[in-house]
């Protein structure tokens, strides 16, 4: 997108869209599967969700994926004994997905399988499908969570970060 | 163009619904010659009728977005005015005051969704190590009225700025700086001095405690992001005479609160004495000692830098 595409998304894309494409009960299911998720490995998932970006901050040229590190921060999705920590990002005006993983994770993960998952979400999504999509994302992550930092048995994890989604 | 959900627009519907209802009965003591009926152009005459009965009759327009209902509420709001024989500029302001009005109450669900989001003020305020200095002249408590709020807008505006000179010296930021590179030659840690003069007056209502604030600097300067999660934070709040260390749960876990106790204590000494450059540059050598003993720089094992060395000044 352009910068001037990305202007007039911001400014007229996405008003009412949280409402409708993730009301509370889509919330409800997603804080539902994250914290089933959750006990089967050490990481920490978090989902977010954003309206619009402010518009001088796109004009000053502010990606997504800026957002996304600012919003990874600002959650502290950093705050984790195993620095396993993955956050979900979604853009509704510029129809992004982002996902960030702390270091712990994203040095052992190859790029293209976050980039399969990305494709998986955008296409889920853009069929309106955003329930099955968000849920279908959570469980790729935690898959992935899984395969490489299993719950040690005996040892119980705690969950360190929120599990409802956060609507910013 | 998908329906609207009935349960959000059902308010909004109900006060322009009363509008179109007053327009009807304009219309009909209009009609009764009652009104000033000559006045009335039968075309906006034509208009109302058919936009009103559209607006009530048909269950097709009740499924339209919510800007469109305040439209067309302000339409037939402006009508009535104009049947009632209102000043040119009310009939014009009348609408748009009424549009704001609903804007204003609409403003949370057309942004949000109808949820509040996130607040930036964590409540859990778990900062992992935070000492703050509570004795200097005075630490702002909580502030609960809105004259204590009010209070502390008025000393985060103008004493701290005028504190401020002596904090933003040049040589000041020179001398951390060097200071803060050669620490981190002997260490794999990293250090970030951050002076913040005053809070904006929107962070000073969410009435967070200094410490809250530094622990969302930590956030906000990456402190946290550091191969061996051991980023110290040294953060001072001038309006708020405060001094906050913030370690990283690596270095936190290994060094004893007193420690860190005992550096916030001996700057603040300093600064009381105004010798706030060798404050400074003890508390950050201090700092250094603490991460050379637990995560000493041997070898091919050289600091990368992660953070800027460059005080970090607000």
């Amino acid at each position: 997108m352009t910068r001037l595409q990305r202007l007039s998304a911001n400014l007229f894309r996405a008003w009412w869209l949280a409402e409708q494409q993730f009301p509370q009960s889509v919330f409800d299911a997603i804080a539902e599967c994250i914290g089933e998720l959750e006990a089967t490995h050490r990481g920490d998932v978090v989902f977010a969700v954003e309206a619009r970006l402010g518009l001088e901050a796109v004009a000053r040229g502010f990606t997504p994926r800026q957002r996304a590190e600012n919003v990874f921060a600002e959650l502290e999705v950093w705050d984790t004994e195993d620095n396993a920590g993955v956050l979900i990002y979604v853009l509704l005006a510029e129809r992004a997905i982002e996902i960030v993983a702390d270091r712990g994770i994203a040095r052992r993960v190859p790029q293209a399988r976050w980039d399969a998952i990305c494709a998986d979400t955008a296409a889920a999504f853009s069929r309106g499908e955003f329930k099955t999509g968000a849920v279908a994302t959570i469980e790729a992550v935690s898959a992935l969570l899984r395969e490489l930092m299993p719950t040690v048995p005996g040892q119980r994890h705690h969950n360190e970060l929120t599990d409802r989604p956060v609507l910013l | 163009m998908k329906a609207w959900n009935p349960e959000g627009a059902s308010l909004i519907k109900r006060g322009f619904a009363a509008a179109a209802v007053l327009t009807a009965a304009g219309l009909m003591l209009a009609a009764q010659e009652r009104w000033h009926f000559a006045r009335v152009d039968p075309l906006i005459f034509a208009f109302s009728i058919v936009l009103a009965l559209l607006y009530v009759g048909g269950p097709r327009y009740r499924a339209l977005p919510i800007p469109v209902h305040i439209f067309i509420g302000c339409i037939l709001t402006s009508i009535v005015m104009f049947i009632l024989g209102a000043p040119g500029w009310m009939t014009a302001a009348f609408p748009f005051v009424i549009f704001l009005l609903v804007m204003r109450s609409e403003w949370e669900s057309m942004v949000h969704g109808g949820r509040t989001p996130k607040s930036t003020l964590r409540n859990d305020g778990e900062a992992r190590i935070s000492v703050s200095l509570a004795d200097t002249h005075q630490v702002a408590k909580p502030a609960t009225t809105k004259a204590q709020t009010f209070l502390r807008v008025l000393r985060h505006s103008l004493i701290a700025p005028w504190r401020a000179r002596a904090w933003h010296s040049d040589s000041l930021q020179t001398a951390i700086r060097d200071q803060v590179a050669a620490s981190e030659r002997s260490h794999l840690g990293e250090i970030v001095v951050a002076i913040e003069t005053r809070w904006s007056t929107d962070d000073i209502r969410l009435d967070m405690t200094p410490a809250q604030n530094a622990r969302n600097r930590f956030s906000e300067l990456g402190v946290w992001n550091t191969e061996h999660n051991n980023g110290v934070l040294i953060h001072i709040t001038l309006a708020e005479n405060a001094i906050d260390l913030i370690a990283d749960r690596g270095i936190a876990e290994r060094v004893d609160v007193s420690a860190w106790q005992a550096i916030a204590d001996d700057l603040a000494a300093h600064c009381k004495r105004g010798a706030i450059q060798s404050g400074l540059l003890a508390a950050i050598d201090r700092v250094g000692e603490l991460l050379s003993e637990h995560f000493p720089a041997s070898g091919e094992d050289i600091n990368p830098d992660e953070r800027s060395n460059a005080p970090v000044l607000t």
